[in-house]
């Protein structure tokens, strides 16, 4: 490839970088820049630029209050908190969790939670039969509010001070 | 040129040579390609679009989740890609095949529910990566040109350019601006309260009932937690290095200090809270001068080496071309170390 040549003000030629090729890579370096500057001033999100503000809102009471996953475990009925990512895939907790708050605060909820917790029990269902997890089959998937004071060894944290039972999905005959 | 101008081309476009941005590729690419090769980005094709929350990105560009066998073939072709552009073969196109099945694949997921930002700086140092010329060394292409025209002086020596500095500086850049958000994002929501509250010592016990992306490594943190006035410090180091951050692009000093700094407290951050920053880790590879690296332990062997047995006196720098100019006398060429201003810079893979 023939080298460019681009002679700066004091003399020195750089053999690959054109004066268009350098203006070029500064409107596209200036936009990255201007991309994150923004949504850091705006306080916004616009993927992959981001204002960066996970764990940012100060924690004030040693309390914890989230939406969770719940399995009824088919013939005992144990209940088992689904948080792990084997269980929940593609999701994480964080990412489920968002996806459960969001749905949560949307008109005609019922309806769509219904369909959410259907859909991660079918996908549980899935990974369970294609040996994907170890977890045991399901006679249902509840969405709790769970609620915990905070213990200084997270000894509670299968035991949670406070449950409201949002919604129960059974599985069905034909799922398992 | 205005002084605002000489100041950019001096930052971004100091030349240097092209060893720095080579090893760069080679691991950056490479890393990528192991972290996510048993990874399954098609599973997204499964979820029910209850859960879907389109992003920005993929609502302007109208890009529809694909189906799982499209998805199978996507992330075979980016993952194909990622190993391609880390060896430097067909450096040009896999590095754009990877920036763009990158954007789609790694953005998928933000339209389900939470748009996570840990693997934003991979989509935008792919994106440098494919603009640039990080194929010029430690290459594959580079082996083979070699061979193909081993008289050429460019198929030999890539030449000190400012073309081989500003991706690094790019990724440097947008670590900056990374880190600044976050603690101005901490400030701006809480204030001092982040920092001279029980706030962080809350936050590592929450992480502990299973809150964040991922869990934590160790128990250590239920024993941080329970020394507040030790945990405050690490919250005010925090912000600290998070505010102090922009300081490594314009300070020796200050990277020699804040990057480690940064990196030790994303390992911790995944030992005692458990959110996983690995892609951030990836991007802390640009900060690592691998050719003054290559340069001392080059020097060190020659110099356990017996006398007889050293080589010529090697160049310190690499050759540039020589282009007469036909009409005129013939300009000082660049070498590394020189730059717009006449001074020896204080780029990427140069004084770092």
């Amino acid at each position: 490839m023939t080298p460019y040549r681009a002679v700066l003000p004091d003399g020195p030629v750089d053999p690959l970088l054109s004066p268009w090729r350098k203006r070029f890579l500064s409107v596209i370096l200036g936009i990255v820049i201007a991309g994150s500057v923004v949504t850091l001033v705006a306080s916004t999100e616009h993927w992959p630029f981001s204002r960066y503000s996970m764990y940012s809102q100060a924690r004030r009471t040693y309390t914890l209050t989230l939406p969770r996953l719940v399995g009824v475990v088919e013939g005992t009925g144990e209940e088992r908190q689904l948080y792990e990512f084997k269980y929940i895939q593609p999701f994480d907790q964080a990412r489920l969790r968002g996806a459960l708050v969001k749905l949560l605060r949307r008109t005609g909820r019922e309806a769509l939670l219904e369909e959410a917790v259907r859909d991660c029990l079918r996908r549980y269902e899935a990974g369970r039969r294609a040996r994907a997890h170890d977890g045991p089959p399901l006679q249902a998937l509840r969405l709790y509010r769970l609620g915990w004071n905070l213990d200084p060894w997270a000894r509670n944290v299968e035991h949670p001070e406070h449950k409201q039972l949002i919604l129960e999905v059974r599985a069905r005959g034909e799922g398992r | 040129m205005s002084w605002g101008g000489r100041q950019w081309t001096q930052f971004w476009f100091e030349p240097v040579t092209a060893t720095n941005l080579g090893v760069c590729r080679l691991l950056f690419f490479g890393s990528l390609f192991l972290f996510y090769l048993r990874r399954d980005l098609s599973a997204w094709a499964d979820v029910s679009p209850v859960f879907l929350s389109p992003i920005a990105l993929f609502e302007a560009l109208h890009l529809p989740v694909a189906s799982r066998d499209t998805l199978v073939g996507m992330q075979t072709v980016w993952k194909l890609s990622l190993a391609f552009s880390s060896l430097g073969l067909l450096t040009r196109p896999s590095t754009w095949t990877s920036f763009a099945l990158g954007v789609y694949l790694l953005g998928l997921a933000h339209n389900f529910g939470k748009a996570h930002s840990h693997d934003a700086i991979l989509v935008l140092t792919m994106g440098f990566m494919a603009l640039s010329r990080c194929g010029d060394s430690c290459s594959v292409d580079t082996l083979l040109r070699r061979r193909q025209r081993p008289s050429t002086p460019n198929a030999r020596y890539p030449v000190a350019s400012g073309e081989y500095g500003w991706p690094i500086k790019g990724v440097w850049v947008v670590l900056a601006l990374v880190f600044f958000a976050a603690g101005v994002a901490k400030l701006r929501a809480s204030g001092l309260d982040w920092i001279a509250s029980d706030n962080l010592s809350i936050m590592i016990l929450q992480n502990y009932y299973h809150r964040a992306n991922a869990d934590p490594l160790t128990s250590w943190g239920l024993h941080l937690a329970g020394h507040p006035w030790l945990v405050r410090g690490v919250a005010a180091a925090t912000v600290g290095v998070e505010l102090a951050f922009p300081l490594v692009l314009v300070s020796r000093v200050a990277r020699a200090i804040l990057v480690p700094g940064l990196l030790l407290m994303l390992v911790g951050i995944r030992l005692v809270m458990g959110p996983s920053f690995e892609q951030f880790a990836f991007a802390f590879l640009f900060w690592v001068p691998w050719d003054r690296l290559a340069r001392a332990s080059r020097t060190k062997r020659l110099a356990r080496s017996p006398v007889d047995d050293r080589p010529n006196a090697a160049p310190e720098r690499a050759p540039t071309l020589r282009r007469p100019v036909p009409s005129a006398p013939a300009p000082r060429r660049f070498r590394a170390g020189d730059s717009a201003g006449g001074r020896p810079g204080d780029g990427p893979g140069q004084g770092w």
